[in-house]
């Protein structure tokens, strides 16, 4: 009420005043609104930014290429001449988007250009996927590709392109998957939940971050490698995951290993087998599931440089060095050091057998869950 | 202890108090924005980070962190745009003290209000941190479907309509929000087989257009509309000291309770809000005021929400553990700086931990400063003719909701629901059952089908476990006592009479 009147008595008094005030102030608000508004769409409309910033590489890049270009018998083709857009295809802020950030960042010690992330997100990355397929063949869109939707995905995701509409460059490492136990669980190796899921089919809850997602499938393969039955209770993702299961309200987890070094390390979690072929950097003291006598069960979420068929052969014999170049930089190894990552080259074709490895396994799991689209 | 005051100490170095400033100053112009927010901000800053030191690096983050709370509700008390999920019930009161002519009032309460909690909240952090997040744990799907039950139980008697109503609402919400790919079981849901839909529908285009794009239909409707009358002079633009009186108590239960609900997995901040709004409805001496311009409907769920931004804080300081998408982006930080969050880090780096929990507290200090004169000049936005006002609005609904995921399809999922907004409105509905629907339903979902995974279909066991067999008795009490209640009051009466 006191309010009221208040605004009412100030009205009448200082009206002609305000008066001149308010157009002053009301187009004064609108400036700062729209300049805003700008300043968004500046930022938010190209959903990616520049990684490197070099401006002055840039303009020497330019400058020597027009070099190269002006003598006849150049024996190797000019790459990069401009800035190359590197796609991932999943949102900002998740493992691989840092991963591909990481890698953008080691680059510009390798790259005399600017390498822009972009993220086009969704559809279990087929989104970024189709759009890498659709861009122009010049060598100058790169895709951050992860295991999945150049494989697996495909199984059990409608998308706009098959195997065959990519070339994958070279791999520049992987996640291993390892599983994990809480601290004071009844199991200390591997086998003995095995075991213990052969007596008791079904009996054990294994949490993963997704089913469908190459760590769930897995567990899956797992099964059927060992003939026993595990109750899976997929979660959105392993950060809804990790408490749960440190909390002990399941038995078991797969999760990657950059997301529960920390824990393992800790002592809150007790990993009883890394499945991956070699010992893992991040975790030296754990097993691999195949020195256990669990053979069969290695992969994990490895990540390729993936261009659209047709680019020149020359151009991708540079991309392929030039990048493997930049997996052997100290930053890069420093940075996936810190993320517990594995750095693992495989030329074009050791890649492509990998990748297509994991598709005709994973088919068969697909099948026995119903997914298979 | 020599740590702790070398971390101090590093917190109050120039270039850190530097970075802290930009942080917070980053943050609050994100905040304010809709569409874009803390969490897109953060993850487009990282690669810039990664060349910083490390303190200054998660300081920077944790700035914008806790500055992007802020200014998230001034969009929703100017103009009736919530720019995020945790900003929706500062419309309930905060759009209505602008009308009434109190915009300065409202964003100045908001301010207050999120410092105070913030500091509060930072407190806790500091001191309980360890204690409270082992209890955390305890939380498994069973207790968080016993949380988000009871919570939507609790939350349907918010609006005054019919609570058949009301539950049809949310279900109506929940429906919205299975659509597309199940993260769980990775198939594809209610998209008849249309590629656009398979991402889903992200809510805050839907929030956007429930609540502001709605808001401009209406006022094309009505003709010659003045200007809201807002004196601007500092004296009236401060609440005054009987506002300020009634936000006290409301702002200290915000924090609190905000801080507890911080500790849950999942949308937390969002919940806290409504909670907090929940509550001081049914304390208030005069609920008739909430949704006509109460100051307590704002103070209360302002503070919670930053009361839930730390707490959220707790599970990845203590255990290294996200609980939601915010958390997980700061892990991010953490982890490229090489700094693992966690059990280990009060040892192995103790100075980057106390130098962090020092700048929280310049932060909110600074935030303090730096949002009280924005005031002014947000609250003269409100004096501009709505014949100029709306279009902006409008510009800034579509800009916001393509900036979410840079996606045409979600500004027509904003046009959609303007409309059904403006439908809800002409039918005098109240849309917030519907936006807690779409927002808590897939937690519900989701912790439903993990329980029943790990009871092994023994439905029994929701009830044995002591957490959630609690909660879900209160929410059986919840549910049957206003309907006793009512019966043996009538039958009172008929005795009486």
């Amino acid at each position: 009420m006191s309010m009221d009147r208040g605004a009412k008595q100030t009205q009448t008094t200082k009206m002609e005043a305000a008066m001149r005030q308010k157009k002053r102030t009301t187009w004064s608000t609108i400036v700062v609104f729209t300049m805003i508004l700008a300043l968004l769409t500046a930022c938010g409309g190209n959903g990616g930014n520049a990684t490197n910033n070099q401006p002055n590489n840039t303009n020497e890049g330019a400058n020597n290429g027009n070099a190269t270009s002006e003598t006849p018998a150049a024996t190797e083709t000019p790459f990069p001449e401009k800035g190359i857009e590197l796609i991932v295809p999943f949102n900002a802020g998740g493992v691989s988007d840092i991963l591909a950030r990481s890698f953008a960042e080691a680059a510009s010690e390798i790259i005399d250009q600017t390498i822009t992330i972009k993220n086009v997100g969704g559809g279990s990355g087929t989104t970024g996927n189709y759009e890498l397929v659709r861009a122009k063949a010049d060598g100058y869109t790169w895709l951050w590709a992860a295991t999945g939707h150049i494989s697996s995905t495909l199984h059990i995701t409608p998308a706009q392109y098959t195997r065959d509409d990519f070339t994958i460059v070279n791999k520049a490492g992987e996640m291993a998957v390892v599983v994990v136990v809480p601290k004071n669980s009844p199991y200390e190796s591997l086998n003995q939940l095995v075991d213990e899921a052969k007596a008791n089919p079904g009996n054990i809850t294994v949490g993963n971050p997704g089913e469908g997602t190459v760590v769930a499938l897995l567990a899956n393969i797992l099964e059927d490698s060992q003939g026993i039955e595990l109750q899976h209770v997929p979660y959105q993702g392993s950060g809804p995951l990790l408490p749960s299961i440190l909390g002990g309200h399941i038995d078991a987890a797969f999760m990657n290993v950059p997301e529960v070094r920390s824990q393992i390390e800790a002592g809150e979690l007790r990993a009883l087998a890394v499945l991956s072929e070699n010992r893992v950097d991040a975790l030296p003291d754990v097993p691999t599931s195949g020195e256990l006598g669990v053979e069969g069960v290695a992969g994990g979420a490895s990540h390729f440089i993936v261009i659209p068929n047709d680019v020149p052969e020359e151009v991708v014999q540079k991309i392929d060095s030039l990048t493997k170049e930049v997996y052997e930089t100290e930053r890069f190894k420093q940075l996936m050091d810190q993320v517990g990552y594995q750095i693992a080259y495989k030329d074009s074709a050791d890649s492509k057998a990998e990748v297509d490895a994991w598709f005709e396994l994973t088919q068969g799991v697909y099948e026995r869950l119903g997914l298979l689209q | 202890m020599e740590d702790i005051l070398l971390g101090v100490a590093s917190a109050f170095s120039w270039v850190n108090l530097l970075f802290c400033l930009l942080g917070v100053a980053l943050g609050t112009i994100v905040g304010v924005l809709p569409g874009l927010g803390p969490v897109g901000a953060i993850s487009m800053l990282l690669p810039i980070t990664f060349a910083m030191e490390p303190t200054a690096a998660l300081i920077l983050i944790a700035g914008i962190y806790f500055g992007g709370l802020y200014g998230g509700s001034t969009t929703s008390i100017l103009v009736n745009v919530p720019g995020s999920a945790y900003s929706v019930v500062a419309t309930f009161d905060g759009y209505k003290m602008t009308q009434k002519g109190r915009a300065g009032a409202a964003l100045a309460i908001s301010a207050i209000a999120s410092f105070f909690a913030g500091t509060i909240g930072i407190i806790l952090l500091t001191f309980l941190a360890p204690p409270i997040a082992s209890v955390a744990l305890r939380f498994g799907p069973p207790e968080y479907f016993a949380i988000i039950l009871l919570g939507l139980l609790v939350l349907s008697r918010l609006t005054d309509s019919s609570l058949i109503r009301s539950y049809m609402l949310i279900a109506g919400g929940i429906v919205l929000s299975i659509i597309g790919i199940d993260q769980m079981s990775g198939t594809l849901r209610l998209t008849f087989g249309q590629s656009w839909l398979i991402d889903g529908l992200d809510f805050t285009p839907i929030l956007m257009g429930l609540y502001g794009l709605s808001e401009v239909i209406i006022a094309m409707e009505k003709k010659h509309q003045k200007p809201i009358k807002a004196d601007l002079s500092l004296r009236k633009l401060m609440p005054s000291k009987d506002e300020l009186k009634r936000s006290t108590a409301p702002m200290t239960r915000g924090s609190f309770l905000g801080f507890l609900i911080g500790l849950i997995p999942g949308p937390a901040m969002i919940l806290s809000t409504y909670a907090s709004y929940a509550m001081e409805k049914r304390i208030s001496k005069h609920p008739e005021e909430f949704g006509k311009g109460a100051i307590e409907g704002v103070a209360g769920p302002e503070a919670a929400n930053n009361g839930a931004s730390a707490g959220a804080l707790v599970p990845l300081l203590s255990l290294g553990v996200p609980f939601s998408a915010l958390p997980a982006i700061l892990l991010s930080a953490f982890i490229i700086q090489g700094i693992t969050p966690g059990p280990l880090m009060m040892t192995e780096n103790p100075t980057v931990f106390w130098a962090l929990i020092t700048s929280m507290y310049i932060g909110n200090i600074m935030l303090l400063i730096l949002n009280l004169p924005l005031v002014g000049m947000f609250a003269s936005i409100a004096r501009i003719p709505p014949r100029v006002l709306m279009p902006i609005v409008m510009i800034f609904c579509f800009v916001g909701a393509y900036s979410v995921r840079s996606n045409m399809f979600d500004v027509i999922v904003m046009i959609v629901f303007g409309v059904v907004g403006y439908l809800f409105r002409k039918a005098k509905l109240d849309p917030s059952p519907l936006v807690l629907g779409i927002i808590l339903g897939p937690m519900l979902e989701t912790s439903l089908t993990q329980s029943m995974l790990i009871f092994k279909g023994d439905l029994t066991m929701f009830f044995t476990r002591p957490i959630s067999g609690t909660m879900l008795a209160l929410g059986v009490i919840v549910t049957i006592w206003p309907p006793i209640y009512r019966y043996v009051k009538r039958k009172r009466a008929v005795k009486n009479a």
